[in-house]
């Protein structure tokens, strides 16, 4: 068992509090997980078996949530306010994707996954644009 | 009356390394805070350290030596000089 000095001296730690510790972020995860929502709302209407199209539905609707989480995580964790006052729109910019993440749960038509996907690709030059700076 | 710490976490970096040992004097009514003072303060039930990077009417806004890995005033915004636990004495920073 591995005892360190400090703790046994009873020194108390204080957090100098920071992001998750990897402080890997990237809207890749998003954009992938949009993928799969288009890619099933397209095999949708060649499924021959209904318990194929449940399937298809209950896994399209999983993808959108997790679409949703990682906006949320990039939206709440990664930006910060200077990147606000350089990209005013942010805020809509994930307000109206997550909004339509959840469109997409509601319908198997692919023109609603593509608005889903353009709008993770605008929000992934916003992303691209506060890493070069 | 000597407050002694141990650093978790990356937000300091780099003036105070995570594992390193800090050293501060507990703050009273009669504490005189200041901006560029790296305090200990009392937030979300831990204890947090930060520097103040403003001061207006009682209120402090801290934030991270290390703004990409900090969770700050940025994000919980200002807070109570009350809040307050320590100023920080040693090491000596500039």
């Amino acid at each position: 068992m591995k005892i360190s000095m400090t703790s046994l001296l009873g020194i108390k730690p204080v957090y100098a509090h920071c992001d998750l510790p990897c402080g890997v972020y990237d809207p890749a995860q998003a954009r992938i997980e949009a993928e799969s929502v288009l890619q099933i709302m397209k095999k949708y209407p060649g499924l021959d078996h209904q318990e194929d199209k449940w399937r298809a539905v209950f896994i399209k609707e999983q993808r959108a949530d997790l679409v949703k989480q990682h906006l949320w995580v990039l939206w709440t964790d990664y930006f910060k306010p200077e990147h606000l006052e350089k990209h005013p729109n942010l805020h809509d910019l994930f307000w109206q994707a997550t909004k339509q993440a959840g469109n997409c749960k509601k319908t198997v038509d692919p023109a609603e996954g593509q608005v889903l996907l353009d709008m993770i690709a605008e929000i992934d030059a916003v992303f691209k644009a506060t890493k070069a700076a | 009356m000597i407050v002694i710490r141990r650093i978790v976490g990356n937000s300091m970096l780099p003036t105070l390394r995570p594992g390193s040992i800090v050293v501060g004097w507990r703050a009273s009514a009669w504490s005189k805070l200041k901006v560029g003072d790296v305090v200990i303060i009392e937030h979300g039930g831990l204890e947090k350290i930060k520097r103040i990077s403003q001061i207006k009417d009682q209120q402090i806004f801290l934030l991270g030596d290390n703004p990409s890995e900090s969770k700050d005033s940025r994000d919980f915004g200002w807070l109570s000089e009350d809040a307050v636990r320590a100023i920080l004495i040693w090491p000596r920073y500039t």
